[in-house]
């Protein structure tokens, strides 16, 4: 029952979030806005860390199954299983080596001996 | 409208396929066996021998993708956590993050464009290395496809978390600060979803990387319109 309240804190967090995106046409998400707004409130001592954090871990520990819906949209597009599907991969996968390389090498030499 | 019948079906299916199949990889842990690979893969066979649109499918079962919304606020607790981590090691998060970011978009472009595919579908590749939740909303921004960017995503967050885990685990890079940073930078969510067994530290940097990332890319986009030819 706590897990489920505490997640409930943090989908109202979200909900504000939703809210302000709506209202002001920020150009933000509103995941992002309920974040932030759950940091003041973390920062600002009107919640603390442990009410939120097992909610917070179990949202987490799921992120993985919340991905799995948006996938079955390649059976809309044939048109990915032949060779252009093999291109996209090929962009997918070297630009991803290029991002971790790129990333490792320049936080390594900015942290330096500090890490 | 919503069906109340068709959201306890879809949604059962894709708790059910995404418990089924991790309790697969579980027993044989294999890359090919990941949960986030053969779950979807069950449910596209069903949804294709049985003739059911994406569209139904995903009516039913889309509020478990719309949590992913959720589930990035709720990364304000270990963001919280790890204050005094962040204000260490500030600078260098940063200079990996705009250099990943900037890496991440222009290496799509050209990889895209060498490789003959232009228009919408490039553009949909280059928001690929951050959370669906940016990814999605940048995509929508620059001109791309949204659905689609979400499948680039998961594409580039499997490969990312598996390459990520065999190079952390042989030490490289080296730091454990770099080592998070990479792998949150280039795989987000699912990438730091793997690390985060192997090292506290390193899981903590992931999960940080990740959000900034996806923040910094949300704040560079129009940039990118104004920069790359479409």
């Amino acid at each position: 029952m706590r897990i489920l309240w505490q997640i409930a804190i943090i989908m109202a967090f979200y909900g504000i979030g939703e809210i302000i995106a709506r209202l002001t046409h920020a150009p933000l998400p509103a995941s992002v806005i309920g974040l932030a707004l759950t940091l003041i409130a973390l920062h600002r001592r009107w919640i603390k860390p442990g009410q939120l954090r097992e909610g917070a871990h179990a949202l987490l520990g799921r992120m993985l199954l919340f991905f799995v819906p948006a996938v079955p949209v390649l059976i809309e597009h044939r048109e990915f299983a032949g060779i252009l599907g093999v291109r996209l991969l090929l962009v997918v996968a070297i630009g991803t080596v290029l991002v971790m390389a790129v990333t490792g090498m320049v936080v390594q030499i900015v942290a330096g001996a500090d890490d | 409208m919503i069906d109340a019948g068709s959201t306890a079906l879809w949604s059962a299916l894709t708790l059910a396929s995404f418990a089924a199949t991790r309790a697969v990889h579980r027993r044989r842990p294999r890359w090919w066996l990941m949960p986030l690979i053969t779950a979807p893969l069950g449910i596209a066979l069903i949804l294709l021998v049985f003739h059911v649109p994406y569209a139904t499918y995903r009516a039913g079962a889309g509020w478990l993708l719309w949590m992913l919304g959720p589930a990035v606020t709720a990364f304000a607790v270990p963001i919280y956590d790890q204050r005094a981590m962040i204000r260490r090691y500030w600078r260098p998060l940063l200079a990996g993050m705009i250099a990943g970011s900037a890496t991440s978009f222009l290496s799509g472009w050209a990889l895209a464009s060498a490789l003959g595919i232009d228009g919408p579908l490039r553009l949909s590749l280059l928001p690929r290395s951050v959370s669906t939740p940016f990814a999605m909303a940048i995509s929508a921004e620059i001109g791309g496809m949204p659905d689609i960017t979400a499948v680039f995503v998961i594409a580039t967050g499997i490969l990312g978390a598996l390459l990520g885990e065999a190079a952390v685990m042989r030490g490289l890079p080296s730091g454990r600060t770099a080592q998070g940073a990479m792998v949150g930078v280039a795989a987000h969510a699912i990438g730091t979803a793997q690390v985060q067994s192997l090292h506290p530290r390193v899981g903590a940097v992931a999960g940080l990387a990740m959000v900034l990332t996806g923040l910094l890319n949300l704040a560079l986009a129009p940039l990118v319109l104004w920069f790359l030819p479409t």
